[in-house]
């Protein structure tokens, strides 16, 4: 979709998709549907499509990377190539490299990491969709991974978007809106 | 009344002793796992509905044997490490690919297990489980395992760590009750739906009562202890009551 003309959230009362300035998209979550991984889960935030796994807690290798106190965590946040307008190169780029690193310190939070000593939990979420806001729906659906992986956790992680777009404060942006000439866009997780 | 909760959910706000799978926050407490939790009793606990083995001292388990040094054997559990058995306290020589059944004599803080009395398995099926639902297939003091053993004729071995073994008998039913076990670990009434289970395949089963009459098929995992099977059993009551010590 796109805009023909600059929408006044203001005046309209009303977002470029009919939704209220506080509602999110339709969100569904599905979980256990990979059969190979220990947890996984499958999420659809609106136009989002998003797969997460949790392998482990297992040994971590290579050694260095044990800790005797605690499990280490290991999140990867990956894009298929497929998954936004213009083919995204593969190969991990700065913005994965720095949404992984945030989104595993995220939940590093909540998991009881001091149970695991010298393991490591693998937590790989991709994404086969996207119109803004993945990072929000891989760690809500990295939540639920762990959760179906039976990983003891201090609370489910949930994330999302607000920002400002079109004049107005609003959840959840959708692409148009982050692309909005005045647009702030905070990610913010939750436990 | 039983719910499912999930992690972070309140169990209880009042004081109560500490079963397994929940923390204290603010003085109340709340669940750390995915699993079900039972309102009202004195102990808050929740029975996880998902989860990998983590090895506790008395176990029972079966490993398979990965790897075959000078000195012993490394042997997988399904745990987050392998252990290792000395050549010096086995009788059989193993092979990669081997089970054995063993006692776990003593964990690490590491959580690495020591195994004691190491048994080579001689034949039999594997069937793996979730680790998690062990003590259903078991069933209170058994009862669930004398049913298999009735029903299947089957020798029957429950490894803590998710592996049944079984040889002679009718290991084809058994894997099928397994899995129906496995799946419905959640219900209450087990017992009960897997006699009708085997009623449907023809199979008459007798489960002798106990002396008073009373068979509490109700409890999930927990609570179920078996006595006089090989499967010696349950040491969440030994776990709590370390932390329930914590909290005061």
């Amino acid at each position: 979709m796109t805009v023909e003309k600059i929408p006044d959230y203001k005046k309209d009362k009303k977002r470029v998709d009919g939704r209220k300035m506080d509602e999110l998209r339709p969100l569904s979550i599905k979980v256990g549907v990979l059969p190979n991984a220990q947890g996984s889960a499958y999420l659809e935030w609106g136009q989002n499509k998003v797969y997460a796994a949790v392998f482990g807690p297992r040994e971590a290798l290579p050694k260095h990377t044990q800790d005797p106190y605690k499990a280490v965590v290991k999140a990867v946040y990956r894009m298929a190539t497929f998954s936004v307008p213009e083919r995204k190169q593969p190969r991990p780029n700065r913005r994965d490299m720095e949404i992984s690193k945030v989104l595993g310190e995220a939940l590093e939070q909540v998991i009881f990491t001091e149970q695991f000593p010298n393991t490591e939990i693998s937590v790989i979420m991709e994404v086969v969709d996207s119109n803004a806001g993945s990072r929000v729906a891989c760690l809500t659906a990295a939540a639920c991974a762990l959760a179906d992986a039976g990983i003891p956790m201090k609370d489910l992680v949930c994330a999302t978007g607000v920002g400002k777009a079109f004049g107005e404060l609003v959840v959840d942006l959708n692409k148009d809106e982050e692309d909005a000439p005045d647009a702030v866009d905070i990610p913010f997780g939750k436990k | 009344m039983k719910r499912i909760v999930i992690p972070g959910e309140l169990v209880s706000d009042q004081r109560k002793r500490l079963g397994g799978n929940v923390f204290v926050s603010d003085g109340k407490i709340y669940s750390k796992v995915l699993g079900i939790s039972e309102d009202g009793g004195e102990k808050a606990a929740v029975v996880p509905l998902e989860g990998k083995y983590s090895p506790q001292a008395e176990d029972v388990v079966i490993g398979v044997v990965t790897r075959a040094i000078f000195a012993g054997y490394n042997v997988n559990l399904n745990s987050f490490v392998e252990s290792f058995i000395p050549k010096s306290t086995m009788r059989e020589d193993l092979r990669v690919g081997d089970l054995v059944s063993a006692k776990i004599a003593y964990v690490s803080e590491l959580r690495e297990a020591e195994l004691g009395f190491p048994r080579k398995m001689f034949g039999g099926e594997v069937i793996e489980v979730t680790p998690v639902r062990t003590p259903r297939l078991i069933g209170k003091n058994g009862s669930m395992l004398e049913l298999l053993r009735q029903g299947t004729k089957c020798d029957i071995i429950i490894g803590k760590n998710g592996r049944v073994w079984a040889r002679n008998g009718n290991t084809d039913l058994l894997k099928k009750v397994v899995l129906f076990i496995n799946e419905n670990s959640y219900k209450s009434n087990l017992t009960s739906s897997v006699e009708a289970f085997f009623k449907a395949e023809g199979i008459e089963v007798f489960v002798p009562k106990k002396q008073d009459g009373v068979i509490n098929h109700g409890t999930a995992g927990e609570n179920e202890v078996s006595s006089e099977s090989e499967v010696l059993e349950n040491n969440n009551e030994g776990a709590s009551s370390e932390e329930s010590e914590e909290l005061n």
